[in-house]
């Protein structure tokens, strides 16, 4: 009997000894696993880098002024006034105006008023410029109460929330509208603007007069309701600083 | 003879058993690579769930176009909020809107614009004759890149 006790132990002992070399066989992968598994994980970064990438990335259309200009880089100040950087590549295509058919990176100056469009990465901040482009002019948009009409001269004098002051030079191409909460938005003209009324006058800025803009478009604000600082500058002559229709 | 043989079977099954057994208990322990690719899928989502919003104090915001964005339609859609009774004045390169906010200070207007890069200037006119302003750049662009 002691003779079978012993057999019994000793073959669960062999059983028990040879259990780790069955685990180690079994979970570590053969040659052929591990080099699926490498290019799952290769697959698997790729995929997140493009997708990572994809994010960073992102179209967009920026202006600014050029403060700073290289063969590869050019550097504005966007109209909030905050710099930006634009990289030039080889691929990057250059638009001038009608007068200028070469038009290329060496034509862009300090002080130009220029447009990018191009990928713009959130990692770098900069943005790859695929189009660039003469910006036009900007209108200047100027909102205040019509303190004075000159009817010689064709001009109004605005006043806005700030105590500013601006002359504005009305051109035949002038284009006047109105506007009432009851109506909409028709049109209108100089004629029918009287003092006391709320305008917001876009145009461009008279290079020899500081105070004087050059208006394009005119939208008088029939009902819309006059700042404090905006009430002292309504003419005693003007019947209310809310005229009626 | 008999005996020896049920003896080596039993010794062999209860062997196995264990052996079995443990590899299991070994295996529900081990980090497979399923659960490590689904690691790196959250990782990619909070890369790609940055967004920023601008609000201004007064409760006036301009959700949209977005500052810098690019367009392929002439005509635009502004969208945002301001204060109820709000007289709101959108002005691009050529042209001006005007509209009113609706009860819940909420507005929305076309504007058209011109070829290439504009400015949208958004004022808003409080009851009490304050505004507020916001300038953005919208660019009209049909370029495939």
């Amino acid at each position: 009997m002691k003779k079978y006790i012993f057999l019994f132990i000793m073959i669960i002992s062999t059983a028990l000894l040879t259990a780790p070399t069955i685990f180690a066989a079994t979970s570590t992968p053969s040659p052929t696993d591990k080099g699926e598994l490498q290019t799952i994980e290769k697959i698997k970064d790729m995929v997140a880098s493009k997708v990572a990438q994809l994010n960073l990335v992102e179209k967009k259309g920026v202006l600014g002024q050029v403060t700073d200009v290289t063969t590869t880089q050019v550097k504005i100040k966007n109209i909030h006034g905050e710099s930006q950087t634009v990289d030039i590549d080889e691929l990057t295509a250059f638009n001038g105006d009608s007068s200028s058919d070469n038009f290329g990176i060496s034509d862009v100056k300090k002080g130009d008023m220029m447009s990018f469009v191009g990928l713009y990465n959130k990692d770098t901040e900069h943005l790859l410029a695929r189009f660039v482009r003469k910006a036009p002019a900007l209108p200047v948009i100027f909102d205040g109460v019509v303190s004075e009409k000159d009817t010689k001269n064709y001009t109004l004098t605005l006043i806005n929330d700030k105590g500013e002051k601006k002359i504005i030079d009305i051109e035949t191409s002038t284009k006047t509208a109105l506007y009432t909460k009851a109506d909409g938005m028709e049109k209108s003209g100089f004629s029918k603007t009287d003092p006391g009324v709320r305008a917001v006058v876009s145009g461009f800025a008279d290079k020899q007069k500081a105070d004087h803009i050059i208006a394009d478009r005119i939208l008088v604000l029939q009902d819309a309701p006059l700042s404090s600082t905006m009430k002292k500058y309504v003419p005693s002559t003007s019947s209310s600083p809310i005229p009626s229709k | 003879m008999k005996e020896k043989f049920v003896i080596v079977f039993i010794a062999v099954a209860l062997g196995l058993v264990i052996t079995t057994v443990g590899f299991l208990i070994y295996q529900s322990t081990k980090i497979t690579p399923e659960n490590a690719a689904n690691g790196s899928q959250t990782e990619i989502k909070k890369i790609g769930g940055q967004q920023t919003t601008t609000k201004d104090t007064s409760g006036f915001t301009v959700i949209s176009p977005d500052d810098e964005s690019l367009t392929s339609t002439r005509t635009i859609t502004v969208k945002g909020t301001a204060q109820p009774g709000s007289t709101i004045v959108i002005s691009s390169n050529s042209n001006d809107v005007a509209a009113q906010t609706t009860a819940d200070g909420k507005f929305s207007a076309t504007i058209t614009i011109d070829a290439g890069a504009n400015k949208i200037v958004t004022e808003a006119i409080n009851a009490d004759g304050s505004s507020v302003q916001d300038e953005r750049v919208v660019t009209y662009s049909t370029d495939d890149f």
